[in-house]
């Protein structure tokens, strides 16, 4: 009898610890990829508010690309928003070839920690496309993702240092995250294909995003050396290097083509 | 005595259920159609041979339940004489009968007014429309093959969810005329139409309750279904395997137009890569 | 073999039994107390099945209301599928009265393998806990439908119970498995080696024919099921492709593997999958013979006839798996074949309805609560039969594949069917069990409760079917099926009559344990071995084994008039 006791509650136990193994494989599994840390140890927390700026613009080289739409009647709340079909945000391309929802921010030689935004950042699904497509947000920092429709969606997160995410979110609903590493990811709807937007999370708050004509602004650099990284969901991402002494401000341009 | 009357109640309420129930069910079938509208020309068959069904199954139905509200209200009490055997020659009739009957008809009906239309159904003819539609989580895509009737091959490194959900590449000249439409499945009126479907991830089923088409998409393989649609209007794709959470959002909207116009659309439609 | 020797007593309540408690109820080697515990064990997943059930259909009659997400409700309805099928349905017939009866009625004194007995009801402990488990680790328990067809539940982030659950769910049902199979050939051996002196075995009760056949179709059955699970976990754990093509793309990233198939589990499943329909109704079936019989006071109609027919589905039951998978992608000539193929069993199966309803001709009728179960089940039998005739149907299935008509259908036969069996066996056999009779009042209750519920429910769902209203649907959220869908309150508040129902029984049965009014050894003068024991049976079954000297359905002879005659008397 004490035999088959045994037999079950290691039996049991065997599972147990299977089910732990998955978990902890899963989070320790992730492939290296996407934005490196940003240098530096720990420091004082720095005031962001007296330092250069550095802008830029960030240029498409060639024609620009046909912005592709999406029917979206398959979903009668997405296809009133849309009649003609929802415009693909994945590449566009503004006045004089500037690029726009190009991630700019700082990879290396940022030094100190920074202390994370209390207002959350918003990702909003309206009419069936996120609002903004591209959302930067710093780590701990709360991002709202919130279902202004009158249809349910579903938040499918791509991320590979932050725990994937994929939930339902009927409407109306609104779902608070934050998330604790840095890493630039794809946000995707399973229910409606056509909706994608990318999220930037990073360690400290110089990041900016390149509006319709291609200009982005990273303001409050303290002095020093930095490797920028420019990265496009599609072109992938360039870097370049700039100095920042005495509090000048500075620009960086970038230009992106595609090969094909 | 006590056990004979409590067992009378029982005599009259379970033939008095059973035949309710027999009533209810056959007036559901009679007084109402449950079908939708059917909208293809197989699908009159479908129709066909589920009202045969119906028919035939109706009939043992009923006989069945008649039987046995008779056999419980007209059965002897406790203190009845006890059983005589029936007789050899009548169980055999009584139990033989029934069987080869139901043999019968429903062989009959799946050789001669099921399998015919099963047939069509999985014809193959060169002159058909020739339509893809790929199922992913959880959405449908169509793909037509342009004006050169071929499709373009399946670029997997070309793959994007947004704009190229086909993986079409723009050096395949196959491609070029190729249209891809999301969430929308547009159709000619009166013209058969030989659709291939395809999965990208999990299995779905291509399901259009109006045209009486199932067919599972299964990653790996392409399957095939057929189909005439009868009728220009608007009807729905509804995935009918479940593929996930969302398998119940996972719809698409069926357009019908008669013949000269889709032809239209065919010519004007610009090709994914025009 | 030691314990059926000492243990020759009647000692009902084990005064003599020298390891007390434990021995006797909890790890005991009696077959009977054995057949109990398989009963409360499905007693207890059954309110955890049905309660699932409860829950969606609220969701379904008024969606948002249940608090129920599109995560829980895919759960839901897989884990009710599997927890009733393999759980309770399989446990409490099969396993349980399967287990109780057996060595009553055919005058063993236990199982062949007592030891294995006791080994295969705490093999499936284990497997129920885990089961249960799976509910509670990252993602909830396995969301892939109870077919769990891959990709859908090999890949682990295709659905949410496709991690951590879905790798519990194949653990558990691989220990079912194991379970039921050491169940199975302990069957096989004692019907074929343990039978009473003149027990042929063309003197078998039908109960007994229909344990034999079920116990071999699982035995030549699971073992595909077995391969399929394993080579499932494989793909999941072991880096294999067995159902997984080449070129996945899950939510926009590129799978690994290469080169396998889907459809191969399909056949594999449903090798076992259309069996186990078989393995399901045909004991209850079996029971419904025995418990007419008794209580028509007459032999059962075309007892020579009804086992061929057993034979006849069973052999049938086991090349006509295909038409589960109709519309699946297989060879459209296999689904010509396997259309043919099926409807043939409409004839055995046909054949064995009209003896069920032949034993009701001339009956002179007890209306029982046994009795009231077994004259529901002809009706569950038939009606559900009848789907079958639809779905069997290639060009039918078209239109009813995957639809609420297949739901409606396969309640009413394994579902319906089963349990119908089920309650009829346990009122049957319940004074054999514990010396106490089951209250009759609540008991009737019961009957109308389940009768009225599972009938409006599942005949209606077959309607909702006609109108192409699709499974697992969260919500309805098409146009053309809205007509459909407006029926769900209906079904669901006629599901809730029917779970409540349930409840009733439940108090019923342990309530009666203790309480009930004592039975005498032979309560419903019925003539099989079982009433020739003392009630209840003590461990060992009888002092003297019984010798057979006639038929099984005694009734209607008897040179004393009373009207009927054991199956020991001469």
């Amino acid at each position: 009898m004490k035999t088959m006791v045994s037999a079950g509650v290691s039996l049991v136990l065997a599972v147990l610890l299977m089910a732990g193994c998955r978990t902890s494989a899963r989070s320790m599994g992730a492939p290296e990829a996407a934005p490196g840390q940003p240098g530096g140890a720990a420091g004082s927390v720095h005031e962001i508010a007296d330092g250069a700026t550095l802008s830029g613009t960030v240029k498409f080289e060639g024609d620009a690309p046909r912005v592709r739409k999406n029917s979206a009647e398959a979903d009668g709340v997405c296809h009133k928003a849309h009649p003609e079909g929802v415009p693909s945000e994945s590449m566009l391309v503004g006045k004089d070839g500037g690029l726009a929802n190009v991630v700019v921010w700082l990879k290396g030689g940022v030094n100190g920690t920074f202390e994370a935004p209390k207002t959350p950042a918003l990702l909003n699904q309206e009419g069936c496309v996120y609002k903004p497509h591209v959302v930067t947000l710093m780590v701990g920092q709360t991002l709202e993702i919130k279902n202004s429709d009158g249809t349910a969606h579903n938040v499918h997160t791509l991320s590979k240092l932050n725990p994937e995410m994929n939930f339902a979110q009927p409407a109306p609903g609104s779902e608070n995250k934050t998330f604790g590493s840095p890493e630039i990811f794809k946000v995707k709807c399973d229910i409606h294909g056509w909706m994608s937007a990318v999220v930037g999370v990073f360690k400290h708050p110089f990041f900016a995003v390149s509006d319709a004509d291609g200009k982005f602004e990273i303001k409050g650099l303290p002095d020093g050396e930095y490797v920028v990284e420019a990265w496009h969901e599609k072109l992938g991402k360039q870097e370049g290097k700039v100095k920042i002494s005495g509090g000048a401000a500075q620009t960086l341009d970038f230009s992106f083509s595609d090969e094909e | 005595m006590s056990r004979r009357d409590r067992g009378s109640v029982w005599r009259f309420l379970l033939p008095v259920g059973f035949l309710a129930f027999t009533a209810a069910t056959v007036a559901a079938v009679l007084f109402k159609d449950w079908m939708p509208p059917v909208a293809s020309e197989h699908g009159k068959g479908v129709d066909g041979m589920i009202t045969y069904i119906l028919c035939a199954a109706g009939l043992i139905f009923v006989a069945g339940h008649l039987l046995l509200a008779k056999f419980i209200f007209t059965s002897g009490a406790d203190d009845a004489p006890a059983y005589k055997p029936i007789g050899n020659k009548a169980e055999m009739l009584f139990t033989i009968g029934p069987t080869i009957f139901i043999l019968l008809i429903s062989e009959i009906g799946v050789l001669f007014i099921g399998n015919p239309i099963w047939g069509q159904v999985f014809k193959e003819d060169p002159e058909d429309f020739q339509i893809e539609v790929i199922a992913k989580q959880f959405e449908w895509i169509a793909h037509y093959p342009g004006r050169d009737g071929k499709f373009g091959p399946f670029r997997m490194e070309k793959y994007d969810e947004v704009d190229n959900i086909a993986a079409l590449w723009k050096k395949d000249k196959e491609s070029r005329d190729d249209l891809v439409v999301r969430g929308k499945l547009i159709l000619p009126a009166g013209k058969a139409c030989q659709i291939r479907i395809k999965s990208f991830d999990v299995l779905h089923s291509f399901n259009i309750p109006a045209f009486r088409t199932k067919q599972d998409a299964v990653p790996g393989i392409y399957t095939k279904t057929r189909f005439v649609a009868t009728t220009p209007g608007d009807y729905e794709i509804a995935c009918a395997e479940i593929c996930g959470v969302n398998h119940y959002k996972m719809k698409a909207k069926v357009q019908v137009l008669p013949l000269e116009k889709y032809m239209k659309w065919l010519e004007e439609e610009p090709g994914f890569f025009e | 073999m030691a314990l059926t020797h000492s243990h020759g007593t009647d000692a009902a309540h084990g005064h003599d039994h020298p390891s007390g408690f434990w021995s006797k109820y909890i790890f005991s080697f009696d077959h009977k107390v054995i057949g109990v515990q398989y009963l409360i064990l499905a007693c207890i997943m059954g309110l955890i099945g049905a309660g699932l059930s409860v829950w969606f259909r609220t969701q379904l009659a008024w969606p948002g209301k249940a608090g129920m997400s599109p995560e829980n409700y895919v759960m839901a309805v897989t884990m009710h599928g599997t927890i009733m099928i393999f759980f309770v349905v399989s446990l409490s017939l099969s396993s349980g009265l399967g287990n109780f009866c057996i060595p009553l009625q055919i005058g063993a004194r236990d199982m062949a393998y007592p030891l294995l007995n006791m080994l295969s009801f705490w093999t499936i402990v284990p497997g129920a806990a885990i089961m249960v488990a799976s509910f509670f680790v990252e993602g909830g328990g396995a969301a892939g439908g109870w077919t769990s067809y891959p990709p859908l539940s090999a890949l682990p982030k295709a659905a949410p119970g496709s991690g951590t659950g879905q790798t519990l769910w194949l653990l558990a049902m691989a220990i079912f498995v194991v379970s039921f199979t050491l169940g199975g050939l302990n069957y096989v051996a004692t019907i074929l080696n343990l039978r009473a002196r003149g027990m042929t075995l063309m003197r078998m009760p039908i109960t007994i024919w229909t344990y034999f056949i079920s116990a071999v179709l699982g035995l030549l059955s699971f073992p595909a099921l077995t391969a399929a699970a394993i080579m499932l976990l494989l793909d999941r754990h072991g880096g294999t492709s067995f159902f997984l093509p080449s070129k996945l793309i899950l939510s926009g990233q590129l799978q690994t593997n290469t080169g396998g198939t889907p459809l191969l589990f399909q056949h594999l499943f449903w090798f076992l999958g259309h069996p186990e329909v078989y393995i399901l109704v045909l004991p209850a079936v079996g029971i419904a013979f025995d418990v007419l019989a008794a209580n028509a006071r007459r032999p059962v109609m075309g007892y020579k006839a009804s086992v061929f027919a057993l034979w006849a589905i069973a052999f049938l039951g086991m090349i006509v798996w295909g038409h589960h998978m109709f519309i699946s992608g297989m060879n459209p000539y296999l689904g010509k074949y396997f259309s043919i193929s099926t409807l043939i069993i409409t004839a055995p199966f046909a054949l064995l309805g009209v003896c069920l309803l032949g034993t009701l001709w001339r009956a002179r009728i007890r209306f029982n609560t046994p009795m009231l179960f077994a004259l529901g089940l002809i009706s569950a039998v038939g009606t559900g039969g009848i789907g079958g005739l639809f779905l069997a149907t290639a060009t039918a299935d078209l239109h009813f594949h995957d639809t609420y008509f297949v739901v409606g259908h396969f309640h009413l036969m394994i579902g319906v069917t089963s349990l119908m069996g089920t309650f009829a066996g346990i009122y049957y056999w319940f004074p054999k069990m514990f010396g106490r009779t089951m209250n009759e009042t609540l008991g009737k209750l019961h009957f109308v409760g389940t009768m009225v519920g599972t009938f409006v429910v599942f005949t209606v769902q077959h309607f909702q079917g006609m109108g192409g209203m699709t499974r697992r649907y969260y919500e309805y959220v098409n146009e053309y099926v809205k007509p459909a869908a407006a029926l769900n309150p209906l079904v669901t508040i006629f599901a809730f009559i029917a779970f409540g129902s349930q409840l009733i029984f439940l108090v019923n049965f342990f309530w009666s344990m203790f309480a009930g009014a004592k039975a005498s050894k032979n309560p419903w003068e019925a003539t099989t071995l079982e009433w020739t024991a003392e009630s209840p049976a003590g461990h060992g079954n009888w002092n003297e084994p019984p010798v057979v000297r006639g038929d099984p359905y005694r009734y209607g002879e008897g040179a004393d008039g009373k009207g009927w005659k054991l199956q020991t008397d001469a």
